[in-house]
């Protein structure tokens, strides 16, 4: 047997071994890894002092910049960075850049940079400003202004803050809304209005009468309050930059407590008919009153899914205050608390999973949570003393109660996970039921941006004269920008 | 020496010859019997008693764990030579196997009946206990075939791989520690988006792709975030490397 010609055996060889070679180099190897919940913490944002432009003052600009930073720091969600650590300047660029050394602001641990001018007079001021992450280098949304009437830089800082907050998280921040409460400050219960985080105190009545459970209506332009001053309990409702109309309903009936329903919902009323209280719907307006509950029962203290398709509500029907869910629809009713012999106070969250509410101990009152579907309770406020009255911000990330822990009540304000609780009011003697507005329909006017429009003057800025208006009639104005001179 | 050997083997010096050896012979058996010359062979040390407690611990545990046991060993002798009891090795754990996860199934939320007051009413049944609702809680996030997956880090494809392990851990640590703002998603329930991200041999980053998204883009882009500040990563323990990351926000409880 001859052997193989030499060259033409390499020259197969060398052919198989080429086409058994990977067609490509060797795969990368990959893994899987689960990222889930980060280390709680918040986003490190550098905020650039806005630079002048126009005629506004310092001054001006001081109250803005500090109504920035403090509504940043309110959220819970932001970590201001120390100016001190900035290798850019402390005052933002004029004209503003359409680029950043993001590295530099990456270097000081920043994730985002705030920049902007403010322009105007006296009367009335203008704020651009510019988002940015420094992380991934580009503008957050499209830059944008906010407008409002000189005095009111505070607002136009807490307003820039929700917009910060919204444009990182999709859900706008609550800096630029409102808390109202009831506070003996002037030895009578009368109705008060404060901004989220407490500052800017005013009284809302003056009727030197017995004033309870104030509520907000859907776009935060009215509020509903409990009122004794005709000598027995009807529900009133006072509108801003209007006088108050009266009683929701002049019937002469023992009207305790009116809830505001989601848009188109009507209110619910409780309604004291001798021994029994039972719950009610009527228009906003206060006509077509209709029973929701029947029976020989104490129902009172509704609140309203988001949807407008539940009351939650405390019923004694079945021998102590528990908490209750009715349909609206069709009127059934179920039980949702069985844990605790007094639970009260119920509050839907904005978002509809939970309802907060207090429940009894030894020592006055803790706040849980409570899941209406499931019925899975979850401490919120545990404390020694007593906490009571919860109420939702409108991003359902926050809750204000009333707590005597120091002693004396005061609203406070906390995170639902727990953290950054902050007492709101001081030396306002005994302050409770506190009521969070909503995201307040009219606020500064937007021009570009992510920004809502909205018309100013139903926002209308409080002036320094209006914080000097003793009007004593029934009922102020929320904003009070002017005495309301007129009498009932 | 020739002279000598030729003194010692000729007939004249046979005899001298022959006394020398058997004189030697005497000596060294004199010395044999008397002991002197044999080495001294030391007594063995008393045995060591050793209670096993615990599982068999590698050697360098062991010899801890003798050292604190009372001893009975020889005195003066620092550098005696202590004669180790001779220990069969265990064979090595298997390497874990994945276990494909059966459905378990989710118990409905009991729900109990009203507590009554009067007396006369029957008892209802008690309410769920805590342990009783994380373990519904569990079984349902369980049966979701996104969670069911491998436990153990590092474990892909079965085989249990501790270098990719530890890698996995590092990287995990470093994407947490950089996740900015994670706050305000965590009453988001169902969040979850997935990034492909592909490092160099040396850790640094080349790319970053949203593979899905979580339906909520600023939970994305926080996500996203998070990728890049954690930049540069671990070197790769080889080379260049693919990481599929699933991000979810965990909840507020």
């Amino acid at each position: 047997m001859s052997a193989l010609p030499r060259v033409p055996a390499l020259a197969g060889l060398a052919l198989c071994l080429c086409a058994l070679a990977p067609l490509r180099g060797g795969a990368e190897e990959r893994l899987r890894i689960d990222v889930r919940g980060g280390v709680a913490r918040a986003v490190p944002v550098a905020v650039q002092r806005f630079a002048i432009t126009g005629k506004v003052s310092a001054e001006q600009r001081d109250r803005f910049d500090r109504a920035l930073r403090a509504g940043l720091e309110f959220s819970g969600l932001v970590d201001l960075v120390d100016r001190e650590a900035f290798l850019d300047p402390v005052d933002s660029p004029r004209p503003l850049a359409q680029v950043i050394p993001c590295d530099n602001w990456r270097g000081i641990g920043a994730d985002v940079l705030v920049q902007g001018s403010l322009e105007g007079d006296a009367r009335r001021v203008r704020a651009h400003f510019r988002i940015w992450d420094v992380v991934r280098c580009q503008m957050q949304g499209a830059g944008g202004h906010f407008e409002t009437a000189g005095g009111a830089e505070a607002l136009l800082g807490r307003r820039l803050a929700d917009e910060i907050v919204g444009r990182f998280t999709g859900t706008r921040g609550v800096a630029a809304t409102q808390i109202a409460f009831i506070s003996t400050r002037s030895r009578n219960k009368e109705v008060y209005l404060m901004e989220a985080d407490g500052s800017d105190p005013r009284p809302v009545t003056r009727n030197r009468s017995i004033n309870l459970l104030p509520d907000w209506s859907p776009d935060g332009d009215s509020l509903l309050y409990t009122s004794y001053r005709r000598g027995h309990p009807e529900v009133w409702r006072i509108s801003r930059g209007r006088r108050p109309n009266g009683p929701l309903r002049d019937d002469g009936s023992t009207q305790i407590r009116g809830v505001w329903g989601p848009d188109g919902a009507g209110v619910a009323l409780v309604v004291s008919h001798g021994p029994a209280t039972g719950l009610y719907r009527v228009r906003p307006d206060g006509s077509r009153l209709e029973a929701i509950t029947r029976g020989r029962f104490l129902d009172t203290s509704p609140t309203w899914s988001p949807d407008g398709s539940k009351i939650a509500f405390v019923s004694d029907r079945s021998g102590g205050p528990q908490l209750y869910l009715l349909d609206v629809d069709d009127r059934s009713v179920r039980r949702l608390t069985f844990e605790g012999r007094y639970n009260a106070s119920p509050a839907w969250s904005p978002t509809g999973e939970w309802i907060a509410y207090q429940t009894q101990t030894q020592a006055g009152f803790d706040l849980y949570l409570i899941d209406p579907e499931t019925g899975t309770t979850v401490p919120l406020v545990v404390h020694a003393g007593s906490d009571e009255d919860p109420s939702w911000a409108p991003d359902g990330r926050k809750i204000a109660f009333a707590s005597a822990r120091l002693g004396r009540y005061d609203v406070y304000t906390i995170d639902v996970d727990g953290r950054n609780l902050r007492r709101a009011t001081r030396n306002l003697g005994e302050c409770t039921a506190p009521a969070w507005s909503p995201w307040l329909a009219g606020g500064p006017e937007t021009r570009s941006g992510r920004g809502e429009a909205g018309s100013a003057r139903r926002y209308a800025a409080r002036s320094p004269r209006a914080a000097e208006s003793t009007d004593g009639s029934p009922g102020a104005d929320l904003r009070a920008d002017r005495p309301a001179s007129e009498k009932r | 020496m020739r002279v000598l050997a030729d003194t010692l083997f000729t007939d004249a010096g046979f005899p001298r010859t022959l006394a020398l050896s058997a004189a030697g012979h005497l000596v060294v058996m004199g010395l044999l019997l008397s002991g002197l010359a044999l080495p001294r062979i030391h007594s063995l040390p008393a045995p060591v008693f050793v209670d096993l407690v615990a599982p068999p611990t590698p050697p360098r545990a062991k010899s801890a764990a003798r050292a604190s046991a009372p001893r009975r060993v020889a005195r003066h002798r620092p550098r005696q030579r202590v004669v180790q009891p001779v220990l069969i090795p265990r064979s090595p754990p298997p390497a874990p196997k994945a276990r494909p996860k059966a459905k378990p199934k989710v118990a409905p939320a009991p729900r109990t009946p009203p507590r009554a007051k009067s007396a006369q009413t029957p008892q209802p049944a008690p309410p769920p206990t805590a342990d009783e609702i994380l373990a519904q809680l569990r079984a349902r996030v369980s049966s979701r075939p996104e969670t069911a997956q491998l436990e153990a880090p590092g474990v892909e494809e079965g085989r249990f791989d501790p270098l990719l392990a530890r890698y996995q851990r590092q990287v995990l640590a470093r994407l947490r520690a950089n996740w900015t703002g994670v706050r305000a998603f965590q009453q988001h329930a169902g969040l979850r988006a997935r990034y492909q991200v592909r490092l160099d041999a040396s850790g640094a980053l080349r790319e970053v792709t949203l593979a899905r998204g979580s339906g909520n883009p600023f939970f994305d882009e926080s996500a996203e975030r998070a990728i890049r500040r954690a930049d540069p990563y671990p070197r790769p323990p080889r080379g260049a490397l693919t990481l599929d990351l699933t991000f979810e926000p965990g909840g507020v409880f």
